[in-house]
């Protein structure tokens, strides 16, 4: 059986509040054909720093993964882009990062951490397509 | 005069090219923000790189980046320096990237893997 996934973000950029006058509108598509594996869950970011692997899966590569802060606290993103080697971002509160990752990852670069300061708690909501 | 930006991200997955019925389908919280600047601009990477100086934006710390390759068969590479430190992110044929909250130190570079690649770069700070 095909899957097929469609990301899309639009951003609008105005001079009043409900965007009835937008000075400058962009709209980005990518459409998705033939991905395997989807996942979409709610992740709570602890101060430890809370992992989401995905260990289960075979060697893939990783289409797109999709982290939105929903809480009010910066969280900061891990993810790896070899077996000993990881980017970090801040993800300010309510921001989003869209990290597009094209690689046959060994099970070690299949997971992503999300990490709260000290003494909070984040809510995120994580979206992951591979193909 | 206050400006207002809005950010909508959704997300489609399903087993038929029209998606429907999607077996999953996400629409994120929008975000939305008041900017000082909102750059939208075409560009083209080469092999050697480009670097994307933004002068006025130096030092601020972004909003958010969107990068999208809109090439089909070139992957791009971005690069940009945040917090002191260099960062890159392959972005694939067609795909793009969104970043939140870097300083950009010394401007956005974008790196075609061979030949040139068209891209698309927004970028919002406040």
């Amino acid at each position: 059986m095909t899957n097929y996934g469609k990301l899309s973000i639009s951003c609008a950029f105005g001079t009043d509040s409900t965007f009835a006058t937008v000075l400058q509108r962009v709209v980005f598509d990518d459409h998705l054909c033939t991905p395997t594996y989807f996942n979409h869950e709610l992740l709570l970011a602890s101060d430890a720093g809370t992992e989401l692997a995905f260990a289960e899966l075979p060697t893939i590569t990783f289409q797109y993964c999709i982290i939105k802060n929903l809480g009010s606290y910066d969280v900061t993103a891990n993810w790896w882009i070899s077996a000993i080697t990881s980017n970090n971002q801040v993800i300010g509160a309510g921001k989003n990062l869209v990290i597009p990752y094209a690689i046959i990852g060994t099970v070690l670069v299949r997971k992503i951490k999300l990490t709260a300061a000290t003494g909070k708690t984040v809510l995120c909501e994580v979206f992951v397509v591979f193909s | 005069m206050t400006n207002y930006f809005k950010m909508s991200i959704s997300a489609i997955f399903a087993t038929n090219d029209n998606y429907s019925p999607a077996v999953d389908k996400t629409n994120l919280d929008d975000y939305t923000s008041s900017p000082n600047y909102f750059v939208h601009q075409n560009a083209t990477a080469t092999t050697g790189g480009i670097t994307l100086g933004f002068a006025e934006l130096t030092g601020k710390t972004t909003d958010h980046v969107i990068v999208k390759n809109k090439s089909s068969t070139i992957t791009v590479t971005a690069g940009w320096t945040s917090a002191s430190v260099a960062k890159t992110q392959t972005v694939g044929p067609g795909k793009f990237f969104v970043i939140p909250d870097i300083t950009l130190a010394n401007g956005l570079s974008l790196a075609a893997a061979s030949s040139t690649a068209e891209c698309e770069v927004v970028v919002v700070a406040a």
